[in-house]
């Protein structure tokens, strides 16, 4: 078989689509390597296929995606880290949000989460307290809620509550969470210069 | 977490590599649309959808060292976990069972039943799909979104192997120019 015949054989489409069985896969990982026309072909499929996807794209369901990246089925499945877990309240009647220390992506390998579980019909909020470096002796976190653009204060953590999870002031509507330095005893309004994590809702 | 960052399709793969809970983020955003409409043309089972969304995502998370572009794009490359994933959920035990147990004939069940595989059908590949010959539907149908290898459908169709193998390739070619 002559290369053409070969591309236009609708092997090139099996092979993206996973139709393909063992050697027909292994053979066209081979010429693909071996000749440019075949990788190419393939490319073309594969970004038609794929505008096609995108063009023709449903909206999965939005909750999801919290789900995805805090659902306590997940935490063992997502190498997020979470710090102390006891006492942490079902999920299924709490918004859970995760807060990374700002600036530095939420990743598995940093213990730098800070989680907000916030009752869906009570509004009460608990915060486990995590990744928060020691503040001086002088100066101690607060939260905030953020609503309409406003931050409204959500109560103070002491520097002894690392890895625990703390109740903090109920908070009716946001649209965020922020967690500033803020002077002993908290402050009226945040010091945004200080912002240590933020999250949207 | 809003992701503001915008990735190359090979930053995006190094930064999944890794592990960047940002970039897996930005992928979420821009991926689980597509990789959901192939889930529902297969499973298309709302619940069982979304549970099956969310094993692709934990897959592609714990399987990204396993990608190699030399074999394909991104985005193949996870349209085939989420096709694959789909078709060992609808031939699992719960989603059989779940089946059985709704497939009672009361009418209000049926006419939910027929809305919701007509708008499944009118989206995406299937919808591809209906503009080539029939017996190229059954067989697209049988080995893409059923997941039958070609010697079950030969003997399922009663059609000789090699025929069955000639046919699906016609097939896929026609769904190519389709495509374009």
């Amino acid at each position: 078989m002559n290369l053409k015949d070969y591309i236009s054989s609708g092997i090139v489409e099996s092979y993206v689509l996973g139709l393909a069985n063992k050697e027909e896969r292994i053979e066209f990982e081979a010429m693909c390597r071996e000749h440019p026309e075949v990788e190419f072909s393939r490319t073309a499929f594969e970004a038609s296929l794929q505008k096609h996807a995108f063009d023709n794209a449903m909206q999965a369901p939005p909750y999801l995606k919290q789900k995805i990246f805090s659902g306590s089925d997940l935490e063992d499945k997502l190498p997020i880290a979470t710090g102390n877990t006891q006492n942490i309240p079902d999920d299924s009647d709490y918004i859970i949000i995760r807060m990374a220390l700002n600036n530095i992506p939420a990743g598995p390998a940093q213990g730098n989460l800070s989680t907000i579980y916030w009752h869906r019909q009570s509004k009460d909020i608990y915060l486990l307290v995590n990744g928060l470096p020691s503040p001086p002796a002088d100066k101690q976190y607060q939260l905030w809620a953020i609503a309409n653009g406003k931050p409204l204060d959500a109560g103070l953590i002491n520097n002894s509550n690392n890895n625990k999870l703390v109740k903090m002031k109920s908070i009716a509507v946001a649209e965020a969470f922020a967690i500033t330095l803020e002077k002993q005893g908290g402050s009226s309004a945040p010091t945004m210069e200080q912002l240590y994590m933020l999250c949207k809702v | 977490m809003g992701t503001a960052t915008k990735y190359t399709e090979v930053e995006l793969v190094t930064s999944l590599k890794n592990q960047d809970a940002q970039a897996f983020s930005y992928l979420y955003d821009n991926y689980s649309g597509a990789l959901y409409t192939i889930i529902i043309q297969i499973v298309s089972d709302e619940e069982f959808a979304n549970d099956v969304l969310q094993e692709v995502f934990v897959h592609i998370w714990r399987k990204i060292d396993t990608y190699h572009r030399s074999k394909g794009r991104l985005f193949t490359w996870m349209l085939n976990i989420a096709r694959n994933l789909s078709i060992d959920t609808v031939r699992s035990r719960g989603y059989q069972n779940s089946k059985r147990n709704r497939e009672l004939p009361t009418t209000e069940c049926l006419l939910i039943d027929g809305f919701v595989q007509q708008h499944i059908d009118a989206i995406g590949l299937k919808r591809v799909l209906y503009k080539l010959k029939r017996e190229y539907q059954t067989l697209i149908d049988l080995a893409y979104f059923k997941g039958y290898t070609h010697e079950e459908i030969a003997e399922m169709e009663n059609i000789p192997l090699g025929t069955v193998k000639t046919r699906i390739r016609t097939a896929l070619i026609q769904l190519r120019i389709q495509l374009i």
